[in-house]
């Protein structure tokens, strides 16, 4: 595969992931007027459930190739989740004097993350060899 | 929502281009593609905010630049999915290294971006 049908295969997956980002945003807005950026909190941790799971079928699904890996993972997790909007958040809480929630937010992020990420991968029954389609 | 996907897929798509070219340029366990996308979008985010205002930047601009290519350009998910990698092969030293500098330096670098434009 060349690089520029891998580049629109990622930018693909992207694209659709945004949109799910972007209507958590609007989801979180709707549902919790406070500080807390829940929007991007959600979007960030189910895509890390999310990649989990993909990473779970990646290394035991024969099916699983590297344009699911581009569309799914390069593309749909990382259009999903944001670290920019998360970062730029942070600042906003610190700058407004909202420190107790900045780190709750943080960290809730962190921990949650690379938890997520770990639920997601057990989440894929792991199939014998041969077994893999 | 779609004009914040359009920007998402550039995004997606420089962020795709920058993990190539870092995976070439860098060796070791160090996630670079991922560590250099997320601090240059936490860059950009503060330009553009710098530039058009938090609160007063148009929805559409804001769903194009922000959500859209500052979001898809950067990742959570990887970043999470690397720590995990990085902690079941027991690298405590790089992970740790690797989540302290990119939320210390993405932080900075948000700021970084508004000060640049005053």
């Amino acid at each position: 595969m060349n690089w520029i049908k891998a580049t629109i295969i990622a930018g693909a997956g992207g694209f659709v992931g945004t949109c799910m980002r972007f209507l958590s945003e609007k989801f979180g807005a709707a549902v919790y007027g406070g500080a807390f950026p829940l929007g991007t909190f959600i979007a960030n941790i189910l895509g890390c459930l999310l990649i989990g799971i993909f990473y779970g079928w990646a290394s035991n699904r024969a099916w699983f190739n590297k344009k699911w890996n581009l569309f799914l993972i390069t593309g749909l997790c990382g259009g999903f989740t944001t670290f920019s909007s998360l970062s730029d958040e942070c600042t906003s809480l610190i700058d407004a004097g909202n420190d107790a929630t900045f780190w709750l937010y943080l960290l809730a992020s962190l921990v949650l993350g690379v938890l997520a990420v770990a639920a997601g991968i057990a989440m894929v029954p792991k199939k014998p060899a041969g077994e893999t389609a | 929502m779609i004009i914040a996907g359009i920007g998402g897929f550039f995004g997606t798509c420089g962020r795709y281009l920058t993990g190539v070219a870092a995976k070439r340029m860098f060796s070791g366990s160090f996630p670079a593609g991922t560590f250099i996308v997320n601090i240059v979008g936490c860059f950009l985010i503060g330009i553009f905010f710098g530039l058009w205002g938090r609160h007063e930047m148009d929805a559409a601009v804001k769903a194009l630049l922000i959500t859209g290519f500052c979001g898809g350009f950067t990742t959570f998910s990887s970043f999470s999915h690397d720590q995990l990698k990085l902690l079941r092969e027991g690298k405590y030293l790089t992970w740790g290294l690797y989540l302290v500098l990119t939320v210390v330096l993405g932080l900075a670098a948000v700021y970084a971006g508004m000060a640049c434009i005053g």
